[in-house]
């Protein structure tokens, strides 16, 4: 159901954006260049269809950097499908948001 | 920025975000505000770095937790479709409980708003029964004063059987002036009527002062409620005080509910004088109550009424009821109500009202229970439509009493009009067996291809009871709506609904 899905733009951005390796909320933030009002709700919205999952980063990281856990958020199978159809929809995405080479390795390892 | 602030600004940053968090509901509160709380770290460490202006910095991060609230609503209204229960929706129970709680709002709106309150205190029985507006016969309106102090007190002085207490009062516009010494410029339509007025009116009026020994003297001064709010901006405190009319001082007495005085001259207030029935030449009104036998002999709205005031001369006048034209709320729905029974089938069909079962008896008990719900939700929509209609009408005070009556005839008749038809289609889309509502709408043919084949929607019970057709063409052997009651060989596809 959820492949079949059709986002609008602000959602295939931010679901770009996490495939990209911005994957707390105000580092999509400062790359889509979208207000907090509008990027959390979208987040929620893609996270209620199955589209990303989040998971809290480990205390333990959080503690050595002296600053609260973050919310992280992934794509889900499902969400990779629907981000392909997005691609192919808006094909300036990519070009928008290429994937982000430093930090998709380091998000990874979180 | 000073390091003070600064503390202010993270203060009020996160003052923001605990506003928002209370949007979110308890459950998923603290997680949330863990989440903003830690990207809101994040902002303030990449926002106010040294290098940047702290004011820019502040306003920024001020912009991400406003977008907080957005976030907040989003939360709220995702918890809210989770907890949609489709099917519980479509439950009779439901919409008996929906109309119910608008059922008590109209009530509680009828008992909170003072002008309806006021109007419910109205008691037809105690207020306007028996009491008579005394005319002269030849007026040409009611609102006319005709009746001159004199030729009052030679009618009430005269024998009288049918009529067992009097009051009289004329208005005249006169300037007030307070104790400090300040004259209203527009000067109030005052009613000097005799002391009895109020009492023979059976209104009584709200923060009855009782007289001090200083001021017991003192003629009382009834207010009406707009003149009170007008000039003393409802201020209760003023209630006692000493004012002065026409270089005389009275007391405030008290303040006349908002729509109690049904009589004419629309004063701004009374003032309660032993001396009002002794004016010279000045013409006012005579109410009058009717005795025991006074009321058999009263049976029209008009009644006409001489008085002999010697052998060969009489007064020819009238006797207007105050009872009769004057109508009171619940006179006037039941009317309304009336009105809009007969009216109902001109605006739809009835004669498909009864469930045409397809080759299916349905109990006793299950007929009951289905005309038992429509009689509730009857009752209740009556319900609503009368307190609604007093809402309407009387809630905004300001309106003459003839417009209000106009507003509750009109708010009544639509509020009737449009619950009936409403209470009947949703009647026609229950299942007759559960009484829940039909989902699923389903077309099956096309009128235009399958002339002569059935065609039309059908729609089916959630609990899987039955199913409704509704022809697309109404046809000699098919126009009615018609219910189709499954077999027991359904029950293989709803086996979760069988308890109905």
């Amino acid at each position: 159901m959820a492949a079949e899905q059709k986002l609008s733009h602000t959602a295939a951005l931010i679901l770009q954006g996490i495939d990209a390796g911005y994957v707390y909320g105000f580092s999509i933030m400062e790359m889509a260049g979208l207000p907090s009002g509008t990027v959390y709700p979208a987040m929620r919205r893609l996270e209620r269809d199955d589209l990303i999952r989040s998971q809290w980063e480990k205390q333990s990281i959080a503690d050595a950097e002296q600053r609260p856990p973050r919310k992280y958020y992934r794509l889900t199978a499902a969400g990779r499908t629907t981000l392909a159809a997005s691609r192919k929809r808006y094909p300036l995405l990519m070009r928008l948001i290429p994937a982000d080479e430093e930090a998709a390795p380091r998000e990874a390892a979180r | 920025m000073k390091p003070l602030a600064e503390r202010v600004c993270g203060l009020a940053e996160r003052a923001l975000l605990r506003t928002a968090s209370l949007l979110v509901p308890r459950g998923q509160r603290s997680e949330w505000w863990r989440e903003w709380h830690g990207e809101y770290c994040h902002v303030c460490e990449v926002c106010l770095s040294p290098r940047r202006s702290a004011w820019p910095a502040h306003r920024q991060i001020i912009d991400f937790c406003m977008g907080a609230f957005g976030d907040a609503r989003c939360v709220r209204q995702l918890r809210r479709q989770k907890l949609r229960f489709p099917a519980a929706q479509r439950s009779p129970a439901v919409c008996l409980l929906a109309l119910l709680a608008i059922l008590v709002a109209s009530y509680a709106a009828a008992r909170l708003l003072p002008g309806v309150r006021a109007e419910r205190a109205l008691a037809p029985a105690s207020i306007g029964a028996g009491l008579v507006l005394i005319q002269d016969a030849d007026s040409p309106s009611v609102s006319e004063p005709t009746i001159g102090s004199f030729q009052y007190r030679a009618w009430t002085h005269g024998r009288q059987q049918n009529f067992d207490g009097y009051a009289y009062y004329h208005v005249a516009r006169e300037k007030l002036m307070d104790e400090t010494g300040v004259v209203d410029q527009t000067p109030w339509r005052i009613a000097h009527a005799t002391p009895n007025l109020f009492a023979l009116l059976g209104v009584p009026f709200r923060f009855a002062a009782s007289a001090s020994t200083s001021n017991a003297a003192l003629p009382a001064l009834v207010l009406s409620e707009v003149g009170w709010k007008r000039r003393f901006g409802a201020d209760p405190r003023r209630i006692g005080r000493v004012m002065r009319i026409d270089g005389h001082s009275v007391r405030i007495a008290g303040v006349a509910p908002d729509g109690l005085w049904k009589l004419p001259g629309n004063p701004d207030a009374w003032l309660l004088d032993s001396d009002a029935d002794t004016a010279r030449g000045v013409l006012g009104y005579a109410v009058a109550h009717l005795s025991p036998a006074g009321r058999d002999l009263m049976r029209a709205p008009r009644i006409p009424i001489t008085v002999y005031k010697s052998a060969f001369s009489t007064d020819d006048l009238l006797g207007v009821s105050l009872n009769c034209g004057d109508s009171d709320p619940w006179s006037v729905f039941l009317f309304a109500s009336l009105i809009a029974l007969l009216a109902l089938p001109a605006t739809m069909p009835l004669e498909n009202f009864g469930y045409s079962l397809h080759a299916h008896r349905v109990s006793w008990s299950r007929r009951f229970y289905r005309w038992g719900f429509f009689a509730v939700k009857f009752a209740l929509l009556w319900g609503i439509a009368y307190f609604a209609s007093l809402d309407l009408a009387y809630g905004c005070v300001g309106f003459r009493i003839v417009t209000q009556t106009y507003i509750q005839l009109a708010s009544s008749f639509l509020i009737c009009l449009f619950g009936l038809r409403w209470a009947l289609r949703d009647q026609h889309r229950r299942c007759p067996v559960c009484l829940r509502l039909v989902a699923h709408p389903a077309r099956v043919g096309l009128a235009s291809s399958t002339f002569f084949a059935w065609n039309g929607i059908e729609l089916i019970c959630t609990g899987g009871h039955t199913l409704l057709h509704i022809p697309a063409l109404p046809m000699s052997w098919f126009s009615a709506p018609r219910w189709l009651v499954r077999d027991a060989e359904w029950e293989l596809l709803f086996g979760g609904s069988q308890s109905d």
